[in-house]
C-alpha cells in the first residue's frame, strides 16, 4: 500500500497550495510529471494546479495530468475503445465514440421528450420539455457515478414519493423510459453522454487487462483534491488505484458538499480517510480574518446550534458585516451599486468583488451590470446555458436560414426580417431596417424583394448604401438558393452566411466579437446536432436536417453551450453569479454582495421534480420515503454549507441586502433573514 | 506588456501562427476571438481530412499501446485510413527499431520566460544510444523538406527533448543522439529525416527566444503586423475580419492546413465541463 495522506480542512487552510508543493516536491524528488495523476471534481476547481503547472517556474519534464472522473474515463475510452466497445453493448463497435456534453446529448433526447409529451404523460406535472430533457440526463448522470441500475431510478423515485399524490409514479416511469430509449440509440450510435462514460469506464474498462496495466505502469502519485464534491464513482476509483501507487494525498474540504445536488457524496468519500497511514485536520483559514471566522461560527451556531454554541462565537463578526434594508427590489439593486462604487473608488480592484443570489434572473443580472457601467464599472457574469433563439445574433442566423429555404414554407414575421436586416447591415438603423423589411419582404413569398424595384424616394429614405449591402445579401441568399440548397449542413451554411457576408466590411458582424462568439456556438451546435443525429453522416441530402435543426432551436429545445470563459475570470470586473456557481469557482474575494436576503430561494432546492438528489444517492435507503421533516432538515444543511462556504471564501467584508418586497413585489420573511436577524440581536445582547 | 491568458503555453502551433501573422496570434490567443468562418473549401472535404488525420493519430497510439491489431482493423471502413493504415504496419524503420515507446508524449518546459509545450506522436527511446521522434503527417503530398526544416514544429520538438530529455533519460543525452522523422502515409517510403546537433540546438535556441521574447513584448492595445504573404490569409478564419478577402482558398493546393486546425494555445485540461452548474 502506498503512503497515503489524508487532510481534511475548511475551505482556505492552504490544502490546494500545499498539494501543489507536494506535487513539486515529487518532482524534485526524481518523479515524472505523467507519473503524478491531479484528480478533481470538476474543472474549475482544477484551475490553480493548471496555473501552477504552467507557470514559467515550474520545472520542466513530462505533464502532468489534471483530470475529473470524466475526462480520465474519456480518455480512457477514446483510446482502449476497441478493446470495450462490444462487450459493453455497443451495436457498431467499429464506430469511434463521440461524447456528449449535456446540451449535445440533448439533440437526440429532444425527440424522444416530445414523442412522450405528446401521449400526454407529462400532463399532471407543470415542466418545459426542457427540463424534462435536463432532469432525465441528470438521472442517468446520478445512477452511474452512483453506480446503481437504471432501472432503480424509478424504483427509488416512486418509493420515495410514498404516497403523496397517485399521478407522479407513471411520470417518474415515463420519464425513465425516455431515458432507456435515450441509451438505446447511443448503443446504435456509439454516442457516450456523461453517464455511459462514467458507466462503461467502471464497469469494463477498469477490468480490461491492457488498460489497467496501462494506467497502473502510468500513475505512481495521486492527488485527490475536494474530495467532498466528488461522486461515489470517483471513490471506487480511488480505492482501486491506490494499491498501485507511491503516494497519494487526498485533500477534503470540511463544510464542503456544495455540489450534493449533482450527485455528489461527501459522506461517502470521508471514508477514503480510513485507507489513509496519516490523517490531518487543518483548522485555521490562512486567508480569512478573525472576524470572518467569528462569523462562520455565529452563523453555525444558529443554523447547526449542536456543532457551535453562540458563546462560541464571539461578537466581532459585526465588523464584517453589513445589513441593509431596502424596501422596494430596485432601491436594493441601487444601494448595492452605490456600496460597489464606493470601494472602487476607495481603490478596491472591481474582480474583488463578487455579488452572488441563489437564483440570478435575466432581468437582475442585466439591471446590475447597466448600473455598473453607469458608475464606469466593469462587470461579468456567468450565464447558464440557455436557449440559443435567446440570443439576438443566433436569431440573425436563424432568419436568414428560413428565408434560404422557401420550400420550408417557414415565413419569419416582419419584425424578426427587419431585425436581421438591421443587425446584419452596417449603418442601416431599426427605423430603416423595417421600412425595407415591409417593402420588400411578404411572408408566405418566396423571393426577398430587389431594392432596384423600389421607388427612388425610398431608396433614398434607406439610403442607397445600405440599398448595395441588401443587395449584396440577397444575391448571397439567392446563389445559395440556386447551388447549395440542402446539400450542406446546418453548420456549413452558419459559416459561410457568417464569413462570405455578414461579418464582412460594411456588414454588420464586422468586428464583432460577440457576434463571433455566439455564432461560433451555432456553428458548434449545429455541427454536433448533426454528427450526434446522422453519426456515419449518411443523409441522402441535408435539407431534412437543416429544417430539424431550425425547429428544435425555435422552439427553445436547444441550449447554448457557454464554456465559460477563462477572459471572464480573468477582468478586472465585479463578478456577478448564482451563489453555487461562484462557490464552484473557488475563488476568494475581498467583498461579498449577498442579494435578496429575505427571499426564501436561499433555502430552497432547484425545482426538479423529476429527480432526487438524495434518494439517487448511493447510501440511501431504497424504498425509503422522503419525508417533510427530512425535506426541511436538508435544506438546512444545504443552506449551511452554503453560507459557510462563501464566508470562508470573503476575506474582508459582507454586505448583505435585503428587499423588503421581492422582485415579484411580495413580503419577503426567508430563513436566512431570520439567522441575521437571530446573530443581530444575539450581538445587541451581547453587547449591553 | 500582452497579457496572455491564464494557463497560456507556446506550442509549436500558435508559434507558427505567431511566425505567419502576428495579427492572427493576436486574435486567436490573446483576444481569444472566435470566428467561425470557412478555412477551407470545399469545406467538407477539409472536414473529412482532419477527421481522417485524428483517426489514424489515434489508430496509431492503440497499436503503439499494444492494441491487437486485428481488433483496430476489424472497424476500418474508410478506404484511404484502410490504405495509410497498410501502409503504417509495413513503415519497417519504425517497427524495427528497439527501444523504448512513449506514445503521445507530452513535454513541457521554461523557456526564456514562457512555457512551452509538445504533444510528440511518439518518441522512441534507445537508452544510451538514441532518441527518435516521430511525427505522422496526413498531408496529401510530401512537401519540401527545406519548407519542413523551417517549420515550428521541427524547430520546436528536437529543441525541447533536448533541453528537457536528459532530465527525463539520463545525461547520456547528448543533442546529436536525436532525431525527427516526419512520416507520410500517402508516401511511406519517403520519410523525411532531421538529425540534430548542439550547432543546431544553439541557433533554434536563439530563434524560439526571439519569437517568445517578441510575444512577450507584444502591445496589448496596438493591432499587431497583418501578414504581407496575403495568401495565408486565404486559409484563415479571420479573413472577414481583416478585410482580406472573401472566398476561402481551396482545400489541398497548401499545406500545413492541419496545424492551424484546433491549436487552441490554452492548455485545456479537459475541454467538457460534463457536470456543471
Ligand atoms: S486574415 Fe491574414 S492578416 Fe488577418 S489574421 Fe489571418 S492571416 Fe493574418
Amino acid at each position: 500500500m502506498p503512503l497515503t495522506r489524508f487532510i481534511e480542512g475548511p475551505a482556505g487552510v492552504g490544502k490546494t497550495t500545499y498539494a501543489i508543493q507536494h506535487v513539486r516536491d515529487l518532482l524534485d524528488a526524481g518523479a515524472r510529471g505523467d507519473e503524478v495523476l491531479v484528480l478533481v471534481p470538476q474543472r474549475a476547481l482544477g484551475w490553480p494546479y493548471v496555473r501552477a503547472f504552467t507557470d514559467p517556474t515550474w520545472p520542466s519534464g513530462t505533464s502532468i495530468d489534471v483530470v475529473t472522473l470524466g475526462g480520465l474515463a474519456r480518455r480512457g475510452l477514446e483510446t482502449f475503445w476497441p478493446l470495450v466497445a462490444e462487450r459493453a453493448g455497443f451495436a457498431q463497435p467499429g464506430l469511434d465514440p463521440l461524447f456528449l456534453t449535456i446540451e449535445t446529448a440533448q439533440y437526440f433526447m429532444a425527440r424522444l421528450v416530445l414523442d412522450a409529451q405528446r401521449t400526454g404523460v407529462f400532463d399532471s406535472i407543470s415542466i418545459s420539455p426542457f427540463d424534462i430533457m435536463r432532469q432525465t440526463l441528470d438521472n442517468l448522470s446520478k445512477a452511474a457515478v452512483s453506480q446503481i441500475p437504471l432501472d432503480e431510478v424509478a424504483d427509488r423515485l416512486i418509493a420515495a414519493w410514498g404516497d403523496r399524490h397517485s399521478s407522479r409514479p407513471p411520470v417518474y416511469r415515463a420519464c425513465l423510459e425516455v431515458a432507456r430509449q435515450f441509451r438505446e440509440h447511443c448503443l446504435q450510435y456509439s454516442l457516450l453522454d456523461f453517464s455511459l462514460q462514467i458507466e462503461v469506464f467502471s464497469k469494463y474498462l477498469l477490468h480490461e487487462p491492457l488498460y489497467v496495466r496501462y494506467l497502473r505502469s502510468r500513475y505512481r502519485h495521486l492527488v485527490a483534491d475536494n474530495l467532498d464534491e466528488e461522486f461515489s464513482a470517483a471513490g471506487d476509483f480511488i480505492r482501486w488505484l491506490l494499491p498501485g501507487l507511491e503516494s497519494a494525498l487526498l485533500l477534503y474540504d470540511t463544510g464542503g458538499g456544495l455540489r450534493l445536488f449533482l450527485g455528489a457524496a461527501p459522506s461517502e468519500m470521508y471514508t477514503l480517510a480510513q485507507l489513509a497511514d496519516e490523517r490531518e485536520q487543518w483548522r485555521d483559514p490562512v486567508a480569512a480574518s478573525p472576524e470572518m471566522v467569528s462569523f462562520a461560527a455565529a452563523l453555525s451556531s444558529v443554523i447547526a446550534p449542536q456543532t457551535v454554541s453562540l458563546a462560541q462565537a464571539d461578537g466581532a463578526f459585526d465588523r464584517v458585516l453589513t445589513v441593509h434594508s431596502a424596501r422596494f427590489f430596485p432601491q436594493m439593486v441601487d444601494w448595492v451599486v452605490g456600496e460597489i462604487a464606493q470601494l472602487v473608488q476607495a481603490g478596491v480592484p472591481p474582480r474583488e468583488i463578487v455579488v452572488v443570489a441563489p437564483f440570478m434572473s435575466d432581468s437582475l443580472r442585466f439591471a446590475l451590470t447597466a448600473r455598473l457601467h453607469e458608475h464606469g464599472i466593469a462587470a461579468v457574469s456567468h450565464r447558464p446555458s440557455r436557449g440559443l433563439r435567446e440570443e439576438p445574433q443566433a436569431r440573425v442566423m436563424l432568419t436568414w436560414l428560413a428565408l434560404a429555404h422557401p420550400h420550408w414554407g417557414i415565413a419569419p414575421p416582419v419584425q424578426d426580417v427587419a431585425d436581421a436586416l438591421s443587425r446584419s447591415i452596417a449603418g442601416l438603423d431599426p427605423v430603416r431596417a423595417w421600412l425595407l423589411a415591409q417593402i420588400v419582404y411578404r411572408p408566405g413569398q418566396l423571393d426577398l424583394g430587389s431594392f432596384d424595384r423600389i421607388q427612388s424616394s425610398m431608396q433614398q429614405r434607406i439610403t442607397y448604401v445600405a440599398g448595395e449591402r441588401y443587395e449584396r445579401l440577397r444575391a448571397w441568399l439567392n446563389a445559395y438558393r440556386q447551388t447549395d440548397s440542402g446539400d450542406i449542413p446546418p453548420d456549413h451554411f452558419f459559416s459561410r452566411l457568417f464569413g462570405e457576408v455578414l461579418s464582412q466590411p460594411e456588414f454588420g458582424f464586422h468586428g464583432d466579437a460577440e457576434a463571433g462568439r455566439i455564432v461560433a456556438e451555432l456553428v458548434e451546435s449545429a455541427r454536433k446536432f448533426r454528427q450526434t443525429l446522422y453519426p456515419e453522416g449518411a443523409v441522402d441530402g441535408w435539407d431534412d436536417v437543416l429544417r430539424d435543426y431550425f425547429t428544435l432551436v425555435q422552439q427553445g429545445l436547444l441550449a447554448a453551450l457557454y464554456l465559460t470563459s477563462w477572459r471572464d475570470e480573468q477582468q478586472d470586473a465585479v463578478f456577478l453569479a448564482p451563489a453555487y456557481t461562484f462557490l464552484m469557482r473557488n475563488r476568494w474575494v475581498d467583498y461579498q454582495f449577498w442579494l435578496d436576503v429575505g427571499s426564501s430561494t436561499w433555502w430552497e432546492r432547484l425545482e426538479q421534480p423529476l429527480t432526487h438528489p438524495y434518494v439517487l444517492a448511493r447510501d440511501y435507503p431504497p424504498g425509503q420515503v422522503w419525508t417533510d421533516q427530512m425535506e426541511v432538515a436538508a435544506r438546512g444543511e444545504a443552506l449551511h454549507r452554503l453560507l459557510l462556504s462563501l464566508v470562508r471564501r470573503c476575506r474582508r467584508h459582507i454586505y448583505a441586502a435585503i428587499a423588503e418586497l421581492g422582485e415579484q413585489g411580495y413580503e419577503q420573511r426567508g430563513p436566512l433573514l431570520r439567522i441575521l436577524q437571530q446573530l443581530r440581536q444575539a450581538s445587541l445582547e451581547g453587547r449591553s | 506588456m500582452v497579457m496572455l491568458p491564464d494557463g497560456f503555453t507556446f506550442n509549436q502551433a500558435n508559434l507558427q501562427d505567431f511566425v505567419d501573422c502576428p495579427r492572427r496570434f493576436q486574435l486567436r490567443y490573446v483576444q481569444g476571438q472566435q470566428w467561425p468562418a470557412v478555412m477551407a473549401e470545399p469545406l467538407s472535404e477539409h472536414e473529412a481530412f482532419v477527421r481522417r488525420g485524428a483517426q489514424f493519430h489515434c489508430l496509431v497510439e492503440r497499436h503503439q499501446l499494444g492494441l491487437p491489431v486485428a481488433e483496430m482493423a476489424s472497424g476500418l471502413s474508410d478506404s484511404v485510413l484502410c490504405t495509410w493504415w497498410d501502409a503504417y504496419l509495413g513503415f519497417e524503420m519504425l517497427h524495427t527499431l528497439p527501444g523504448e515507446r512513449f506514445p503521445e508524449l507530452r513535454l513541457s518546459a521554461e523557456l526564456f520566460g514562457g512555457r512551452v509545450m509538445a504533444a510528440l506522436d511518439l518518441v522512441v527511446v534507445e537508452p544510451g544510444s538514441r532518441v527518435t521522434i516521430f511525427d505522422w503527417k496526413t498531408y496529401g503530398r510530401v512537401p519540401r523538406r527545406e519548407w519542413l526544416a523551417f517549420r515550428l514544429q521541427t524547430v520546436l520538438y528536437l529543441y525541447l527533448v533536448a533541453v528537457v530529455g536528459p532530465g527525463m533519460l539520463g545525461d547520456w543525452l547528448k543533442p546529436d543522439m536525436l532525431s525527427m522523422v516526419y512520416w507520410f502515409p500517402v508516401e511511406p517510403g519517403l520519410p523525411v529525416v532531421f538529425r540534430y546537433s548542439q550547432q543546431q540546438q544553439q541557433e533554434d535556441g536563439v530563434r524560439l527566444a526571439g519569437l517568445v521574447q517578441a510575444v512577450l513584448g507584444g502591445s496589448g492595445k496596438d493591432v499587431w503586423p497583418l501578414t504581407s504573404e496575403t495568401r495565408l490569409c486565404e486559409y484563415c478564419q479571420f479573413r472577414s475580419r481583416c478585410g482580406r478577402g472573401v472566398a476561402a482558398g481551396v482545400f489541398g493546393e497548401f499545406g500545413g492546413l492541419d496545424e492551424v486546425v484546433g491549436a487552441a494555445g490554452v492548455l485545456s485540461f479537459e475541454e467538457v465541463d460534463e457536470v456543471g452548474f
